[in-house]
């Protein structure tokens, strides 16, 4: 076939493509011009019996035509306003979405995971210990003399003799000294307990996060520090913290972390009890006695810890106002985070 | 603790008013928690002067009195009260006055007679429980001004929140202490001037300690003649702000200097000791004892005793006796000042449930050399204010002087763990403050007063120096040191895969109490052995779960209950089980339930109750992040319906329980839906995690599909057909799709039709028809043979 000829086809289809004004008139041009049994195919199926440049030839003028066709065929469909899809018959699109129900991680979790990934990115390994422990690890060790008011303060369920379920993570703290050697820097979450009647603001069961790091040099800057870092990170930038005094056996010197109530802006409000802040850990210079119950020396090495309650700031985060909600797993509460 | 606002301005001069006081104490550790007034039900309350007392006319018990407010203004008033007298003065509600229990004031009719305003009794308004009769104010109060300023109740309490190791300030004295620190003032002490008689008390009293180590120094002194009675108003002012109940004067005095010092004193009648004599010793145990609660205790040798060497007087340091208390009838008096063990207290404290004032401030340890001070100071105010003679001298029995403790302080060491640049003076003035004494040096000495128990190394006075000097202006700053990237704790990395396997299944993770019910536990497996709480909060909150199916079936019951239709819960948590050894064996599993349908919610959805294979494809899910398989084995278990309950195992280990629990156990849990339930050991699937795996290259070779239809008797495990068809294949069989099940009209019936899509594919070249009809052939003949298969056209 000549090159007239395949140009004279590519001009009868554009003439005849132009006449069409429905989508199935131009699907029969499609097979009349570029289906099975159409010139420019049969003239692509005949090169094989053509040699070395006669082929290349042709088959590049096929080719050609068959792109110059297939454009103005699309060309004219948009120009007559397209085919429907399968979409269209009686589109009710606002219908809700065919969604695929997920799940959602429980807050506690959740609340968790945000602060895990902050410390991390700080230098923070986690670590992990047993929920039942023994008195040493859980009083002893951590600077609670036996006989001492600084007892009182935990109220504890035992279920053996020097056995109990752990009142706070702080054993961990000891359970990593016995392991390492500075500089250590961890995190501790878990489940801690306390003997105390079930109520909004309190729960037999909770989490906590203790954090600790001993070096050369720790001080009570690199605690506000990182507490600081911490709460920016975690409420915003404009979070502001104050530190005061107060007493933990296991740190020296101590004190309580409030930040400045994001609800009324210090105003007070119902949120932080008309003080204008909320109460959101405890920290401190880790105590020598605790150095030297795992032979460190407190000469040589000092730390800081600091334990948060995750409910408490899931809480604060979420204005949540019974602790219960977070053990009663109802789903109406778990979607919503 | 809580002390009146009034009372610290006349210990040292500050400027500042109640919230800011309170503010500056939070910010050195002294924590202030609340402030209010002391009243608030003396608005429209003025002072009355009963002008005239006349009977009524129809009413016995009443009386009708006119009453003077201020200059030409008379009101009557109608008063029931048996102490109204002519010329007496007393509180006058007006119209508008709202009393304590809510009763507001307005003119009503008594009987055929107007009552203006009401007269009224100190429990009437608030002040104290008093209700004997109408308040009776000093002569000097002037008629018709305001109540408030009439008796200074225009003062405010202020509410401490103290921490255990702050013995120190639990007290006025020691409040004002710490305030004096902050605003550079001296604190003001009271004085004690007494005139003390020619016989002296030592010869009337004889002391003497049996247990030192319980008791290191017992003082007293003798009081003769005292006239019992109200207390000046003043002083039960001071009470009522500081919350102590006003009783009478001798109370109510010992009261006041226990306030203001922080150590407690006790006064006996001494007139109903069997002999003239003190001797501090330990219970017996079985000894039987009435405090002055009127309650008989049983003690035991941990209760230190007073006794007059017969019977015992008081708790050492807890609670008088009922036999021994001031009465209105009291005329000699034994002052008790002394110190007494703060854990010898504190087990007693613990033996007998009993707190009080007096316990606190022993138990967190009293000050042993301001004990003489303590009990001067009450003599004084005996003799000023309840008259009576002071013999001569005390009685002081302190075998072993406790002395004050000394320490070396490193100016360096402070600025090294504070991160500060404080000179030593800075320090030494913040001790002063402190009333520690310091000897300067190239390191200082530093004595520690005996009020400061909690005080006896370097660090705690650092801390003390770090209070004063304010945390505010310890710098900030972020990293001094240590490795910046750590790794991640592989045991969390696995759970949150596990998580976000199964919240992408749709189901939502639980927490639930790792404290469970017995009762619950034992329903479930009726042989659990578990670890017990010996103190529970309640019976059914008395074991450490065992297993978390308990306390999933209980989130299921609390959404069924919400009507919530589709229920997917996980837990991951620990359990505990008795290991022998002092603590338990603690492991960590993961659990699944199912109850209701599934996609319920939605219109382009069938809904479908769950099934166990929905339970399987989750299990499934998890699995896949493991490079081992799981595989399910029928097994019998009495929570487990014995239809649908199978062992779980993970290559050769046994992983855990699925299944339908029985209903008889739902019931118990008031569980009315089925539940499909999942139990695998977390621990034996994070063994297995599968390490991070490289990329296999995509064939390069198209993949041909066939599908086939096959009946079968129903008996017939998918399985064991699956495993029929990839022993008859070769390589070329790459993936078995199981694409349907039917049974139904279309097969006869006790067999069942599956349907299976075979997908072939080849890594060199791409398979003809030919080769596939071979493999496919031999697939059939196999099916047949082994499983009596027929081909479904
Ligand atoms: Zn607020």
């Amino acid at each position: 076939m000549s090159d007239d000829r395949i140009a004279q086809i590519v001009t009868e289809a554009k003439a005849e493509i132009a006449q069409c004004n429905s989508a199935d008139q131009i699907e029969s041009l499609r097979v009349k011009y570029l289906g099975r049994k159409s010139a420019v195919v049969a003239v692509l199926r005949g090169l094989k019996d053509l040699d070395g440049e006669q082929r290349k030839v042709a088959g590049q003028q096929a080719n050609e035509a068959k792109e110059q066709i297939e454009l103005l065929l699309a060309d004219h469909l948009q120009s007559i306003g397209g085919a429907k899809s399968n979409q269209s018959a009686g589109l009710d699109y606002t219908l809700p979405g065919r969604r695929y129900p997920e799940g959602k991680l429980h807050p506690i979790t959740r609340t968790l995971n945000e602060i895990i990934d902050i410390f991390y990115g700080m230098g923070f390994e986690v670590a992990l210990g047993p929920e039942v422990e023994t008195e040493y690890y859980n009083f002893g060790a951590l600077n609670f003399p036996p006989d001492h008011p600084a007892r009182d303060m935990q109220d504890t369920f035992y279920v053996g003799k020097d056995v109990l379920l752990r009142t706070h993570t702080s054993p961990v703290q000891i359970r990593e000294f016995e392991k390492r050697k500075p500089p250590v820097r961890i995190i501790a979450p878990g489940r801690s307990y306390r003997q105390e009647a079930i109520s909004a603001r309190s729960y037999c069961v909770f989490y906590q996060l203790e954090g600790f790091y001993v070096d050369h040099n720790v001080t009570f800057a690199d605690l506000k520090g990182v507490l600081v870092a911490f709460a920016q990170t975690y409420f915003g930038d404009d979070v502001k913290l104050r530190f005061r005094p107060s007493f933990f056996p296991f740190t020296e010197p101590s004190a309580e972390v409030d930040i400045y109530c994001f609800l009324c802006g210090g105003k007070g409000c119902r949120l932080c009890k008309h003080e204008g802040w909320l109460e959101i850990l405890g920290c401190g210079m880790i105590d020598p006695n605790v150095f030297k119950s795992v032979n460190y020396d407190p000469e040589v090495y000092s730390g800081y810890a600091f334990g948060m309650g995750i409910e408490r700031i899931a809480m604060l985060k979420y204005r949540i106002d019974d602790i219960r909600l977070f053990f009663d797993n109802d789903i109406r509460f778990l979607r919503q985070f | 603790m809580q002390i009146s606002y009034n009372w610290l301005r006349e210990l040292v001069d500050f400027g500042w008013d109640t919230q800011t006081l309170a503010s500056k104490l939070t910010l050195i550790g002294t924590a202030v928690e609340s402030v209010q007034p002391v009243s608030t039900n003396l608005e429209n309350v003025v002072v009355g002067k009963i002008l005239t007392v006349e009977p009524h006319p129809h009413a016995p018990g009443l009386k009708i009195c006119k009453v003077e407010l201020g200059r030409d203004v008379q009101m009557n008033v109608v008063c029931g009260a048996p102490n109204v007298k002519v010329g007496m003065k007393s509180p006058l509600a007006l119209s508008g006055a709202v009393l304590k229990d809510g009763l507001r004031i307005q003119s009503v009719d008594k009987q055929g007679v107007v009552s203006e305003g009401m007269l009224c009794s100190q429990a009437e308004l608030g002040i104290s429980e008093d209700h004997s009769g109408i308040m009776e104010l000093e002569a000097t109060a002037k008629s018709g001004s305001d109540l408030k300023t009439a008796l200074s109740l225009d003062d405010v309490s202020l509410n401490f929140d103290l921490t255990p190791n702050r013995a120190d300030s639990l007290s006025a004295i020691g409040i004002a202490r710490d305030i004096a620190a902050l605003c550079g003032s001296p604190v003001k002490r009271p004085t004690a001037e007494i005139k003390e008689i020619a016989d002296k008390a030592a010869a009337v009293v004889d002391v003497s300690i049996e247990d030192p180590i319980g008791c290191p120094r017992y003082a007293a002194r003798v009081i003769k003649g005292v006239k019992i009675g109200r207390s000046p108003w003043w002083m039960q002012q001071r009470l009522l702000a500081s919350g102590i109940r006003a009783i009478n004067s001798i109370v109510d005095i010992t009261n006041y200097v226990m306030l203001e010092y922080g150590h407690p004193l006790h006064a006996f009648d001494f007139a109903n000791f069997a002999q003239p004599r003190v001797l501090v010793r330990r219970a017996t145990d079985g000894e039987v004892f009435r405090t002055l609660d009127g309650i008989d205790r049983k003690l035991n040798s941990d209760v230190l005793l007073i006794t007059d060497g017969v019977k015992p007087v008081a708790i050492a340091g807890i609670m008088g006796g009922e036999f021994s208390e001031v009465t209105n009838k009291t005329t000699d008096i034994l002052l008790e000042s002394a110190y007494f063990d703060p854990s010898v207290i504190r087990r007693g404290r613990k033996y007998l449930g009993l707190q009080s004032e007096s316990q606190t401030r022993f138990e967190r340890g009293a000050d042993p050399n301001i004990v003489p001070i303590a009990l001067d100071r009450v003599a004084s105010l005996i003799e000023h204010l309840a008259g009576g003679r002071v013999l001569a001298g005390i009685v002081d029995v302190y075998p072993q002087k406790i002395h004050p403790v000394k320490l070396e302080l490193r100016p360096s060491r402070v600025n090294q763990i504070l991160a500060t640049e404080m000179s030593a003076p800075v320090m030494i003035d913040i001790l002063h403050a402190l009333e520690f004494k310091v000897i300067p040096g190239k390191n200082l000495t530093v004595e520690v007063p005996t009020f400061r128990p909690d005080v006896t190394r370097e660090i705690d006075v650092i801390e003390e120096i770090a209070r004063i000097y304010g945390y505010e202006k310890i710098p900030t700053r972020l990293f001094s040191g240590g490795k910046l990237l750590v790794s991640r704790n592989p045991r969390e990395v696995f759970a949150a895969k596990a998580r976000e396997s199964l919240i992408g299944q749709g189901y939502y993770e639980v927490v639930t109490n790792s404290i469970v019910d017995p009762k619950q536990v034992r329903r479930l497996d009726p042989q659990q052995e578990c670890v017990e709480i010996l103190n529970p909060i309640s019976e059914d909150l008395k074991w450490l779960r065992p297993s978390l199916i308990s306390g999933l079936l209980n989130a299921v019951y609390e959404n069924i209950s919400h009507q919530v239709r589709t229920i997917k819960l996980f837990e991951i948590g620990t359990v505990m089980a008795p290991s022998g050894k002092q603590l338990p064996n603690e492991t960590q599993r993961i659990a699944l339930a199912l109850s209701g349908s599934d996609m319920g919610e939605n219109w382009a959805f069938h809904p479908t109750e769950f099934t166990f294979h929905d339970l399987k494809g989750a299990i499934e899910g998890i699995e896949r992040l493991t490079d081992r398989r799981v595989i399910y084995s029928p097994v019998s278990n009495a929570a487990f319906d014995p239809a649908c309950c199978f062992e779980v195992t993970m290559g050769v280990e046994t992983i855990g329980i699925c299944g339908a629990i029985q209903p008889a156990i739902l019931r118990a849990f008031n569980i009315k839906a089925e539940v499909l339930v999942a139990e695998l050991n977390f621990e034996v699937i994070l063994a297995s995690a599968s390490p991070t795996k490289s990329y296999q290259q995509l064939p390069r070779f198209p993949i041909s599909e066939r599908d086939i239809a096959i009946v079968v008797d129903e008996g017939v495990f998918c399985a064991e057909l699956l495993e029929t068809i990839r022993n008859a294949a070769d390589q070329t069989l790459v993936e078995t799709v199981v694409l349907d099940l039917y049974k139904g009209k279309q097969v006869d019936s006790g067999k069942k039709s599956l349907a299976f899509r075979l997908v072939f594919q080849d890594e060199s070249r791409t398979l003809t028809d030919a080769d596939i009809e071979r493999v496919l052939n031999k697939m059939v003949e196999s099916l047949k043979s082994k499983h009596g298969a027929t081909l479904r056209a």
